[in-house]
């Protein structure tokens, strides 16, 4: 009766492929994670075509009012609808923050992996560089980095990237070692598998989960950044908005009691960033094979 | 009979912290280790953890760089192989991995896990690829429809089971297992045994068995190697070994396995002292601070290994040494019981393989095999 005990229990171990989404989903805080991001992301796209604004023409005639039921969000100083220029303005939040992302991994992924698969000088020059770029806070890095290059939503996008890029360094370096200490990269070594295939097949996919949740925890974090750098007037360029670049007008409002300017596109950053940090924590439940 | 492997003189130092301002510490894991694997004998390597059993065997495969001594598979130097020549010989050497649980790629299917050595060998095409991967699952006693699952559906013994088809995939001539089933329960560890024994009769493989204590190797190898802290300290034929243990330690090591009959319990002499760090290994002959017949020449006089008839030992008193209590080690007969496993198991083997013939959906293949934990 073993015998049966045993292949009724392998039976069941069948688990069918679309279980990452089951447990994603019924992980609350992922879930609204990703009804969060998805929201923005649909605002991103369809948005703009929701208000009958638009969001770069002024008028002399509405400048900075309080919202009302022809402007929701208000308008600001010189007359344009908040709501309007908050939803074109997600397009650019959000594109700064996944293009930025990527740059970062694409840049630090490589490199990360590189040094920790084959360690010896390859890692000790890589590693020193990213520790020296690590002792400096990320922020300062990418504002920097983008006085540097020239404000634009660009090359904003460029700093960002690059200055997250160590971060990126120092998590695959560290997946990178662990995974190459299990059996099975030695196996794969034993049975004469090329370094690139080993990198491909064994190293990649088993760092990919952990190496997802952080990217999507720094799009939070590049979000805030591209705000930090329009705010500065090195982002998103004027008229265009963005939601960094509406914080830094907006601010100077407040005092005079003029909230909706500021507090509006300060909310659409509060939310996004909170949909990306859940959904990074979600990510990281339902990505581990061996939690169910 | 034929050398197959042949390991002079390996040595393996690991350079461990050191900075600035300290010497790193060298452990030396292997020191001076020669032996010859003969074509078709199961060889034992044995001795307690840290010993530096999975060093060499990692060195024997060149999955390590030796810090200096050669190895030579079939006379040609693995040391002056390049990459291509050594993926060449990779084909007929291959590892089976202590932790079943580490061993496998996780991303990976068993189909993929399995089939991987085929197509990096160039091994026919797509479809015969495909099928040999069944074959070779139902070999080691599993379902070949199970080459679209992942390795974490399946347990310990079956885990071992998959590592194994991937060691074998290659038509390998020597497999080299890393303690392949102390890992796994006791119940499992007889049917995994029984598995290798019978892969390698049905495929001449030759065999070398890592183990860290001397009752798993006992009914399955040939010769066995003792090493103790880097050094080999005795090899002799299983049956020798067995019945009269020449080294210290290898009478400490037996001495050590629990008696299967109740009226031969005698009270189990385990070695006193913790093993000293390869870091630091003691002088003169390096079992002296746990020798239970040490004398003074023994702190100063490194014991080289000597012939003794058929055997080698390394203890420069073995001649003169009490002799060893040989009763028990007899009195642990010619298993029948033993022999009954092996015809059951070959019976269930060619069973199967009638079923899997008469193309009826291998339904019962392997599960008779592993009853669960
Ligand atoms: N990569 C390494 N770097 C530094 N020291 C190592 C390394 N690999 C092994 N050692 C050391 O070498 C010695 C021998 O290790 P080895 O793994 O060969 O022992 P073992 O006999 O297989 O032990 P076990 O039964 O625990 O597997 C140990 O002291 C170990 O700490
Ligand atoms: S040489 Fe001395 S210390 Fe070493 S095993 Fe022989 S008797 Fe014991
Ligand atoms: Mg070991």
């Amino acid at each position: 009766m073993s015998i049966a005990l045993e292949s009724a229990a392998q039976q069941e171990a069948a688990v069918p492929r679309s279980r990452f989404w089951g447990k994603l989903l019924r992980n609350r805080s992922a879930a609204i994670g990703l009804t969060l991001v998805g929201l923005f992301l649909l605002l991103a796209i369809v948005g703009p075509s929701l208000v009958p604004w638009d969001p770069i023409a002024t008028s002399w005639t509405t400048v900075r009012k309080p919202p009302s039921a022809a402007h929701w969000f208000g308008t600001d100083e010189l007359g344009r609808d908040v709501l309007a220029r908050v939803l074109s303005g997600a397009r650019a939040s959000l594109t700064a923050g996944v293009i930025s992302v990527s740059i970062a991994v694409a840049i630090g992924g490589p490199l990360g992996v590189a040094a920790g698969y084959f360690g010896g000088w390859t890692d000790t020059i890589i590693s020193r560089c990213t520790e020296a770029l690590l002792a400096c806070p990320f922020l300062i890095l990418a504002i920097a980095l983008g006085s540097v290059l020239g404000a634009s939503l660009t090359n904003a996008m460029i700093a960002i990237g690059i200055a997250a890029a160590p971060i990126f360094i120092r998590l695959t370096r560290g997946q990178t070692l662990s995974v190459k200490t299990e059996d099975f990269v030695e196996g794969a070594r034993a049975i004469g598998l090329p370094h690139r295939w080993i990198i491909a097949r064994y190293i990649i996919p088993n760092i990919f989960a952990p190496i997802l949740v952080q990217a999507t925890l720094i799009v939070a974090q590049a979000i805030i950044a591209e705000a930090s750098l329009s705010f500065l007037g090195l982002g998103q360029q004027p008229p265009a908005p963005s939601w960094g670049a509406m914080l830094s007008t907006g601010k100077n409002f407040v005092q005079q009691g003029q909230w909706w300017m500021s507090v509006f596109p300060g909310v659409a950053i509060f939310f996004t960033v909170l949909g990306f940090n859940l959904l990074g924590d979600g990510l990281r439940d339902a990505l581990d094979p061996r939690e169910s | 009979m034929s050398t197959i492997l042949e390991a002079t003189d390996l040595t393996k130092h690991f350079r461990s912290g050191g900075g600035l301002f300290h010497k790193p510490t060298i452990v030396r894991a292997v020191d001076g280790v020669s032996f010859a694997v003969r074509t078709g004998e199961t060889l034992a390597i044995v001795g307690e953890s840290g010993c530096g059993k999975s060093t060499v065997g990692r060195l024997a495969l060149r999955l390590l760089e030796a810090t200096s001594g050669s190895v030579k598979f079939e006379g040609k130097d693995l040391a002056s192989m390049d990459e291509d020549a050594l993926r060449g010989l990779r084909r007929e050497m291959q590892m089976v991995f202590q932790d079943p649980f580490s061993s496998l790629n996780p991303r990976m299917t068993l189909g993929d896990i399995v089939g991987e050595p085929l197509w990096l060998h160039g091994m026919g095409s797509a479809r015969e690829r495909r099928e040999r991967t069944r074959e070779l699952l139902s070999i080691v006693g599993l379902r070949p429809e199970h080459a679209q699952r992942y390795p974490h559906e399946f347990s310990g013994g079956q885990r071992q089971r998959i590592g194994i088809a991937r060691a074998l995939a290659s038509n390998p001539r020597l497999v080299i297992g890393d303690e392949p089933v102390s890992a796994l329960d006791v119940s499992i560890q007889a049917q995994v045994i029984n598995l290798l024994e019978d892969l390698k009769d049905r495929f001449s493989l030759t065999l070398v068995i890592i183990a860290h204590d001397l009752a798993v190797i006992r009914h399955m190898s040939d010769r066995v190697i003792v090493m103790y802290l880097g050094k080999i300290v005795e090899t002799a034929p299983t049956a020798a070994l067995y019945a009269e243990p020449l080294h210290p330690y290898t009478r400490a090591l037996l001495a050590a396995i629990p008696l299967p009959a109740p009226g031969l319990r005698a009270e189990r002499k385990l070695l006193e002292g913790d093993i000293p760090s390869p870091a630091n290994p003691p002088s003169g002959c390096r079992f002296h601070t746990r020798c239970p017949f040490a004398q003074a020449r023994c702190r100063e006089e490194e014991p080289a290994l000597r012939d003794a008839g058929g055997r080698e030992v390394a203890c420069h008193f073995y001649e003169t040494l009490p002799r060893a209590d040989a009763e028990r080690a007899v009195a642990i007969p010619e298993s029948a019981a033993k022999r009954r496993r092996m015809a059951l198991y070959r019976e269930h083997r060619d069973r199967q393989e009638s079923d899997a013939a008469a193309a009826a959906p291998a339904a019962t293949a392997g599960r008779a095999l592993e009853p669960s934990a």
